[in-house]
């Protein structure tokens, strides 16, 4: 059976408030989980390209000699790996005893609760990832989860959540919850042309902007947000009005 | 031709959809159109209470659907109006004993024979709403103009729209010019541009609710009752008529002057 037909156990890629964490599973032999491994990152090859990623073992027993291929599968595409961790006592000493320190927490989900990667979108520079458009306005308690770029014409109303791999652009009053880059893609932007959001997410970055406006009446629209974009620089969470015509430096 | 089902809801408890149900209703009557109002809420029924008919009830809307009664046998007809009636909700019951269907049949057989069916939605967003929802052609939404209300009320409006009924309207209630005119409260302007549906009505906050509710009668009688005024102005924009929206002034100021002109009936309020 050559390597196309072969049923994989499934790998799982996390973005988490730990950054990338690719979760093994339980079952299969060292040869599928290597062989998913590999195909899991070349199918979004610019996407790992040069990342650093948390080996999860879970509930898979932890040897040795897997660990080694494991971790040359991943450093021959240039993914370099960052520690090894798993549930269980008994992993967790063995992963300590090759030279790794194992999280002491359970990687977190990011809180928007952006499920757990089934399929890997094929290999995405930005430009290129399947991009959502919308024409709706998200009321409270509404959600949407796209792997790609999302764009939504109406307003994203508080109690809404978006969360998307790629950018979110809002062509309404974003007062909701959004999560751009959410598997942990730093460089993502949000853009909205009223950016009144409870809170704001780029990656790993988790952001408060409305508490820096106290003086507003609670729940009324802030006054004089014009159209912005929001993105990170150096970890922090920076909002830009848009003056039209002059470049916002944003991150490639 | 039959008659429109209205359900009157809003997500958050205590905004004044029992009033407004009970007022509205009553205005209707008093503008001659044929009137029944449904008790949704079962388990926790109020409507009852606030139209005075509470001491008359011998069967409610859980015992129409479940065949126990006719539906005339559970109508209680209003005291002062022939056109009104009530059907009460089921106080020992809870929201499982009615389905969104059974709802669906019994408005429709209403709808044949009333101008209007006016629905008292319970508070929340799980089987009581859905019920109370089920058959309606047009839903108002009945919300203060305050952080936590318009919030559910944003998300009520999602699920109504949702359920593929048109656009509700947009009631708010217990408005206090002073407070917005101090900045301590959003004006509703401010409502309407995070809910983004049609008003339909202003209604201000009013000492003559409490005192109304008290007596069982709605505030529509009180001529002096400025809530009053409002809930008539909805009652006649559901019928289709253009009721312009009253500008809400501050109360006058303390002192003499003031109170004086408040008892000749000269306040603006």
């Amino acid at each position: 059976m050559n390597e196309a037909q072969m049923v994989l156990p499934r790998i799982v890629v996390r973005g988490t408030r730990d950054g990338l964490v690719i979760v093994l599973p339980e079952r299969g032999t060292t040869r599928e989980v290597a062989i998913s491994l590999a195909q899991r990152v070349a199918s979004a090859q610019d996407f790992f390209n040069g990342a650093d990623v948390v080996l999860d073992y879970g509930t898979r027993v932890v040897a040795a000699d897997e660990l080694t291929i494991l971790k040359q599968v991943l450093e021959q595409r240039g993914i370099s790996l960052r520690t090894v961790t798993a549930t269980g006592f008994e992993s967790r000493s063995m992963i300590r005893s090759l030279g790794y320190s194992p999280l002491s927490a359970m990687p977190q989900p990011p809180q928007s609760g952006a499920p757990e990667l089934v399929q890997y979108a094929p290999a995405a520079p930005r430009d290129e990832l399947p991009v959502r458009y919308v024409r709706r306005t998200f009321r409270s308690g509404m959600s949407l989860h796209h792997p790609g770029h999302l764009a939504v014409v109406g307003d994203v109303n508080a109690g809404a959540e978006l969360t998307a791999w790629g950018d979110i652009l809002v062509f309404g009053a974003l007062r909701g919850v959004v999560h751009a880059g959410v598997l942990g893609d730093t460089a993502a932007i949000v853009a909205a042309l009223v950016m009144t959001p409870t809170q704001l997410r780029i990656g790993n970055v988790y952001g408060r902007p409305a508490e820096a406006h106290p003086d507003e009446v609670p729940g009324a629209p802030t006054m004089g947000e014009g159209p912005s974009i929001a993105h990170l620089d150096g970890g922090e969470l920076i909002i830009a009005p848009w003056y039209g015509g002059r470049d916002v430096p944003l991150p490639h | 031709m039959a008659g429109q089902i209205v359900t009157i809801t809003s997500g958050k408890g205590g905004v004044g959809k029992t009033t407004t149900t009970a007022n509205i209703g009553t205005a209707l009557a008093m503008q001659n159109r044929n009137v029944v109002l449904i008790d949704a809420d079962i388990g926790l029924r109020n409507l009852d209470i606030v139209m005075g008919l509470e001491n008359r009830i011998v069967y409610d809307l859980v015992d129409v659907v479940e065949g126990h009664c006719r539906v005339r046998q559970a109508m209680i007809r209003d005291k002062r109006f022939p056109n009104l009636a009530l059907i009460p909700a089921a106080q020992t019951r809870d929201k499982d004993a009615v389905s969104p269907e059974q709802m669906i049949e019994l408005t429709r057989e209403l709808a044949e024979q009333h101008d209007f069916v006016l629905i008292d939605s319970p508070a929340g967003i799980e089987q009581g709403f859905r019920n109370a929802i089920a058959g309606a052609h047009r839903v108002l939404v009945v919300t203060t103009p305050e952080v936590s209300a318009v919030r559910d009320a944003d998300r009520i409006i999602g699920l109504v729209e949702a359920a593929e009924i048109p656009p509700p309207q947009l009631i708010v209630n217990r408005f206090r010019p002073e407070m917005v005119r101090r900045g301590d409260m959003m004006d509703v302007p401010d409502v309407e541009e995070i809910l983004a549906i049609a008003l339909i009505g202003i209604v201000p906050e009013d000492q003559s609710i409490i005192t109304s509710t008290n007596r069982g009668e709605a505030a529509v009688f009180d001529l002096y009752s400025p809530a009053g005024r409002s809930f008539k102005d909805i009652a006649r924009r559901l019928q289709g008529e253009d009721v312009p929206f009253p500008v809400f002034e501050a109360p006058p100021p303390p002192g003499m002057m003031g109170r004086l002109m408040k008892a000749l009936g000269f306040a603006r309020v």
